[in-house]
């Protein structure tokens, strides 16, 4: 049948025998394809392998399960926490992340405090008998950043430009500091009470209060004439908690501040709040996945069908998956804005942003998509490189500050839920 | 075509590769590649992925090698897989294919299962 197909092809059967074929005396016996259709047939191999493997390889990075809102951390938030607990508990090893962090951006190094002391903090809440472990490593962490702050300056946790030119308003202060810091002492006082803490936080929530009400927006300064609404809203959780934990009442000012949001603050294409503007509300970063995932977060506390209208906008113009895989735009599809410390690297084409995904975490998981936390897991488990040695997990594409967010959106609940009165888990 | 060597094709790199087992070595060579990266622990020099670079030379060098990793890495997760079977789908195809072809070597044809 061969044989006779071969005649059958004329520039074949009139190629003149060649002295060597004797040579390989095995392969005539092979049958034969032509070099074209071998290169077809190769292709569609390709092609059909990678129909096949693209969209099944999310289900080898998919975690079982997502960790438990309630109750006892997953095994996840266990090893995240311990690797922090072992840097904080290593000068050195500390020093050399801190370090690493502070190159590019020296407010990773404040960042990365604040959300580890939040995580700690719900999971005290979740596993009370690891108070007597986590608690001092909270103090320590407080402590030294207060310190920091007074000894070194604001600008120590600022980046270089907050130096270019003054604050506007005086005395000068950065919200971000503040927000944070306040944040911090109400979360390690929501687990137990710390007297040591009380008349500070009260003192930094008293100042946040008036500069935010002298303020047209209703927000006060992280940098120079510049108003972020991630450390705003940050701001505004603390103040709630410290209602909640003082027996004050802030709600008229948590009103009034969503009303001016909703006046001045609002994307006109988009319905999401904006990033950053001045202090008289001249909009600087239009929304931004890097800050309005964790302000969704906050607002929860301050006006939650608000806070999750926010959450749903977002997560229609920034939330993206492809086979399988979650991550976060930094930007809306009809805004582009510039890769910035923010954002992080962004690949392009699919506009993947580090930044906006890893808080896209902590606000998936507070509003309960698990599908998006789920899928944003999964991409997690592919491209975070997770590293593990003795019970300790880090990220290695990530860096300490990631990890730490990383770890708050696997153990936030129940400090939210305790200050909204809801039943403990 | 006809005043070409009959054996051109094993001189095209590329064409070389085009069989099942140019397949399977190249998901071997991945594998290689990974695993010896792997071992040397670059894995910790992915931090220039979300822009975390020590401060110096030292930084720049490790995010060279951390996109290395990165590299070597999706080759084995995303590379690896698909050659195996596409190796494994093009020899069923030639298999098929050969059954209606010649038995002898011609000028524009392989063996089928030739490296």
């Amino acid at each position: 049948m061969a044989d006779a197909k071969n005649e059958s092809k004329p520039s074949q059967s009139q190629e003149p025998q060649k002295p060597q074929q004797p040579k390989k005396p095995q392969e005539p016996q092979k049958p034969q394809v032509a070099w074209w259709k071998r290169l077809l047939l190769g292709m569609l191999s390709l092609l059909v392998a990678s129909a096949i493997w693209l969209p099944s390889v999310h289900l080898f990075f998919r975690p079982w399960s997502v960790p438990p809102k309630e109750g006892k951390i997953s095994r996840l938030s266990e090893k995240l926490a311990a690797r922090h607990l072992h840097l904080w508990t290593d000068p050195e090893l500390l020093q050399g992340e801190l370090d690493k962090m502070r190159a590019p951006n020296p407010e990773w190094d404040f960042m990365g405090r604040s959300f580890l002391v939040w995580s700690l903090a719900n999971i005290c809440l979740r596993e009370p008998d690891r108070k007597d472990e986590y608690l001092p490593v909270m103090d320590r962490i407080i402590d030294e950043t207060i310190r920091i702050e007074q000894e070194k300056g604001k600008y120590h946790f600022l980046m270089a430009y907050a130096q270019v030119c003054p604050f506007v308003m005086k005395p000068e202060r950065s919200q971000f500091l503040d927000g944070e810091i306040a944040l911090m002492m109400a979360m390690r006082r929501l687990v137990e009470e710390k007297e040591s803490y009380r008349e500070p936080l009260r003192q930094r929530v008293d100042v946040m209060v008036e500069r935010m009400e002298t303020s047209p927006t209703m927000c006060a300064e992280s940098y120079p004439d510049e108003c972020w609404l991630f450390c705003n809203t940050v701001a505004l959780a603390a103040i709630r908690v410290s209602d909640h934990l003082d027996g004050t009442d802030h709600s008229d000012f948590f009103r009034r501040w969503i009303e001016t949001a909703k006046a001045k603050l609002i994307d006109k294409d988009t319905g999401i709040l904006v990033s950053s503007f001045t202090l008289r509300g001249t909009v600087i970063d239009g929304p931004e996945g890097s800050s309005i995932w964790l302000a969704a977060h906050c607002l929860k506390l301050i006006d939650e069908p608000f806070a999750r209208q926010q959450y749903r906008l977002a997560e229609k113009e920034l939330a993206r998956g492809i086979c399988g895989f979650g991550y976060a735009r930094e930007w809306p599809p009809s805004r582009q804005g510039p890769c910035d410390i923010d954002s992080g690297p962004v690949i392009p084409v699919l506009e993947i942003s580090a930044g906006s995904s890893g808080l896209a975490f902590v606000a998936s998981r507070s509003f309960d998509d698990d599908a998006y936390f789920r899928s944003l897991l999964t991409t997690l488990e592919l491209a975070g490189f997770p590293y593990e040695k003795k019970g300790r997990l880090k990220y290695c594409a990530s860096n300490q500050v990631g990890d730490a967010v990383l770890l708050y959106s696997t153990v936030l609940g129940p400090a939210w839920a305790k200050v909204q009165g809801e039943k403990q888990p | 075509m006809s005043d070409m060597p009959k054996d051109w094709t094993r001189r095209v790199p590329f064409l070389r590769l085009v069989t099942p087992g140019g397949l399977l070595k190249a998901a071997v060579t991945l594998v290689v590649v990974y695993v010896v990266l792997h071992l040397l622990e670059w894995r910790e020099y992915t931090g220039f992925l979300s822009g975390t670079i020590a401060p110096g030379a030292a930084g720049t060098r490790q995010a060279v090698m951390g996109a290395f990793y990165v590299f070597a890495y999706l080759g084995f997760v995303l590379a690896v897989p698909i050659l195996l079977l596409a190796s494994g789908i093009f020899s069923l195809s030639l298999r098929i294919a050969g059954r209606g072809e010649t038995t002898s070597p011609q000028a524009d044809s392989a063996p089928v299962d030739q490296d």
